[in-house]
């Protein structure tokens, strides 16, 4: 038995060693803060009982998290072709803890909704089933995404299945079936996440990297795989680019495939006929309230897309750090300018370039989805200014890149709320000075600044050494 | 002033405390073709990459072809080959994308060499329309020293351009580096750690060690040259020989002494206990660089 233990501590510490300390440390404080959160609200309420059930709940919580955020994708990680196979016992026991954990959490879980409006029965079938298509999921099997939106999507629609359907699981035979379903997926999921080597094994890794290897060791994002349309339409501008012989059109390309921006029109585009297609649906079949809402509030929605701005920024900069020695092969081609000045300038121009051109699709699509959603002119024209609020952004990738490479990380959502706030103290002096709409001043302001840190970057790129390779000075 | 390709004065580079190179001196003249030799962390990778102004260094000077490094002309660059250590380059091109990208990059462009070497390294349709991320390591640095052989350069920089390719890959390289880049005079530097690969092509050799050039010369004379003297202290001690490179002592008393080149060894005659030893280039490696 104290060998099982030791065996089950063992196998427990190598799949959480894939994670840094840094991850730890947050779920640790996370969890701690929600059950201290608990402790404080129930304890206003003056019921003892109550509180130390709540923070039973969030403690739980806290647990489920940690186990699917940190055990489960480090088990699969662990399981790899060679050590299913080899090392004695190990995959046996990662498949024990993960069941002795789901077994835990789906039958605290039923607990917990025991004397409660929830149904402890379809309390003990969602969670049990959820957590198996998670970690298929987790695995790189495609249905297990699919079943996580799915029943993100039962969630939505709850009120809209029929209730006999609903009683029909939750007693007897109904049950009873709805049981065995869940342990047969379970049992599914489980072998997926824990093969035994072999050549289906070696096929499931690779999505499994996929899906588990998203950031490198130093965080970084990695380059993920490409759709066949996408990979096509890349193949398409390559080859056009490279019989144009553009220096600067071919130095986009070091991005990479999913970063250059005809990836991102792709996305742009989808998002804008999917969303629009379901606009245009609301607002013909909606009742009349949905539909003035649609109208008054709908380009709201639409907004957090621009966020999109400083995502791009982001990736961009990350590439730029993974590409290094790819750089060093493009600083030797001829074409590009020789000596750091004109070199820097070069890619300040390049870089500035698709920032912009990304900026402005993003910046469409979010007035395409308002003009869909039947946002009045004004609305547009606020919208319009929310979109110059997020242009200082695309100045974030004229840096020093010999000396700094890759994520800025919080520095860059400090720097952009710091461009908003004094964009619009600027837009409410200028409204108080001469009457100009806040939103449209500070649209403005934001506009001066995005020129302004331009301008910088490119002063800065003539001084600064040879940007490629970035971060060799770092 | 020297017509030498590559001329580099008291170069110096340290990463942190650590001093990788110290003062270099080297000169790399037209036709030349050096081995870089020298241990792991020795700072072969980044001799090479501050040779080709890729790193900068803390001090000291590189030109190439008569330029400052820093300020390399379109038409030097053009005559620059490089095959960095790292081969899985630009993966997610395909083969083909990724020459047809360098094609549009250089002004002069080898087409059918390339088609040559693609066809005889086994780069079949398949493979070439695969992205790069799927090839095998040796693959990928097959297709690396294509594309740095692509625009035939005069000057070619290899960093360790065969250690994924397995023995046939590695023949195949070598007489293709031999028939159609060393007879065509090209200035060849490269560095490894396959000593029999060097011994089949580089003329000369260059050992790295403690940032400078430990020794250089030419592959026959060092071998014909270097000598291993093991004899007792009392005889050895205080007696430097010909040629010397390296002293050590042994804990039994003994000395053994590294010469290379001396005429003559200058041992006091008839010295009784002395063995000289010829040494192979794996000996002469790991005497140079210990």
């Amino acid at each position: 038995m104290i060998a099982r233990m030791t065996d089950y501590w063992l196998a427990w510490r190598m799949a959480l060693s894939s994670r840094s300390r840094a991850d730890m440390f947050i779920l640790g404080l996370t969890a701690f803060f929600a059950l201290a959160a608990a402790f404080i609200v129930m304890a206003l309420k003056n019921d003892p009982l109550f509180a130390a059930s709540v923070a039973l709940r969030a403690a739980l919580g806290g647990v489920l998290m940690g186990w699917l955020l940190y055990f489960v994708p480090g088990a699969v990680k662990l399981n790899a072709p060679c050590v299913a196979r080899l090392v004695p016992r190990l995959r046996r026991r990662l498949i024990e803890l993960t069941v002795i954990a789901w077994l835990i959490v789906i039958a605290f879980a039923t607990l917990m909704a025991t004397g409660t409006k929830l149904s402890p029965a379809l309390v003990l079938l969602a969670t049990g089933t959820w957590i198996a298509a998670y970690g298929l999921g987790q695995s790189g099997h495609r249905a297990g995404t699919w079943m996580q939106l799915a029943f993100a999507a039962v969630f939505f629609f709850s009120r809209s299945i029929p209730p006999a359907l609903v009683d029909g699981i939750q007693h007897g035979a109904g049950f009873a079936i709805a049981f065995l379903l869940m342990l047969a997926f379970a049992a599914y999921a489980l072998q997926y996440m824990f093969m035994n080597g072999g050549e289906r094994h070696y096929v499931a890794r690779e999505a499994q990297a996929l899906q588990l290897e998203r950031t490198s060791v130093d965080g970084q994002f990695r380059e993920r795989k490409q759709s066949r349309f996408d990979a096509s339409l890349y193949r398409w501008v390559l080859a056009r680019d490279s019989a144009a012989r553009d220096s600067g059109r071919l130095l986009v390309h070091l991005l990479g495939a999913r970063n250059h921006w005809v990836n991102r029109a792709i996305v742009l585009v989808s998002i804008l006929a999917l969303a629009g297609v379901a606009l245009l649906v609301m607002r013909a079949r909606a009742s009349v309230e949905t539909q003035a809402l649609i109208r008054d509030i709908g380009w709201m929605f639409a907004s957090p897309l621009l966020l999109g701005a400083m995502f791009d920024t982001e990736k961009r900069n990350v590439r730029l750090k993974d590409t290094a020695t790819e750089q060093a092969l493009m600083r030797m081609a001829p074409p590009l300018p020789a000596g750091a000045p004109a070199f820097n300038r070069h890619l300040a121009r390049t870089l500035l370039r698709v920032g912009l051109l990304e900026w402005a699709m993003l910046a469409a699509t979010v007035l395409c989805l308002g003009l869909l959603s039947g946002a009045s002119p004004a609305d547009l024209g606020m919208q319009a200014c929310l979109c110059c609020l997020t242009l200082p952004v695309v100045a974030a990738n004229l840096r020093d890149h010999a000396h700094h490479a890759g994520l800025l990380g919080w520095r860059l959502l400090c720097g952009f709320v710091l461009s908003v706030c004094i964009s619009f103290a600027l837009g409410a002096a200028a409204h108080t000075v001469c009457g100009l709409p806040v939103l449209a001043g500070a649209a403005l302001a934001s506009s001066v600044i995005a020129a302004a840190l331009v301008a910088r970057g490119f002063q800065r790129a003539a001084t600064a050494p040879y940007a490629f390779p970035a971060g060799r000075l770092a | 002033m020297t017509n030498a390709i590559i001329q580099s004065a008291a170069i110096s580079k340290q990463f942190g405390s650590a001093t990788i190179l110290n003062q270099l001196d080297w000169q790399i003249m037209p036709g030349q073709v050096i081995g870089l030799l020298g241990r792991n962390g020795a700072g072969k990778s980044t001799l090479l990459e501050c040779l080709l102004g890729l790193r900068e260094t803390d001090g000291g000077s590189v030109r190439i072809c008569g330029e400052d490094v820093a300020h390399l002309s379109d038409a030097t660059r053009a005559r620059i080959g490089y095959v960095p250590q790292k081969s899985d380059l630009f993966e997610w091109m395909t083969p083909r994308q990724m020459l047809a990208y360098f094609k549009a990059l250089y002004p002069r462009w080898n087409g059918a060499k390339v088609d040559g070497l693609l066809a005889r390294w086994g780069f079949d349709q398949l493979m070439q329309n695969k992205p790069i991320s799927k090839l095998s390591g040796g693959e990928q640095q097959r297709l690396s020293i294509i594309r740095s052989l692509a625009h035939d350069p005069e000057l070619l920089v290899l960093d360790e351009p065969v250690s994924a390719l397995d023995p046939v890959g590695r023949r195949e390289f070598l007489r293709e580096l031999i028939d159609s880049v060393i007879e065509r005079g090209t200035t060849v530097v490269f560095s490894t750690h396959i000593l029999s690969d060097l011994e089949r092509v580089a003329l000369d050799l260059a050992f790295l060690k403690d940032g400078r050039i430990a020794l250089q010369g030419r592959l026959d004379e060092l071998l014909e040259g270097a000598r291993r003297v093991v004899g007792p202290a009392a005889l050895l001690d205080g007696k430097p020989l010909a040629g010397e490179l390296r002293r050590q002592r042994a804990p039994d008393g003994t000395v053994s002494v590294l010469t290379c080149g001396g005429v003559g060894l200058g041992l006091p005659a008839g010295a009784a206990g002395v063995r000289v030893d010829a040494l192979s280039l794996e000996d002469l490696f790991i005497e140079v660089t210990q």
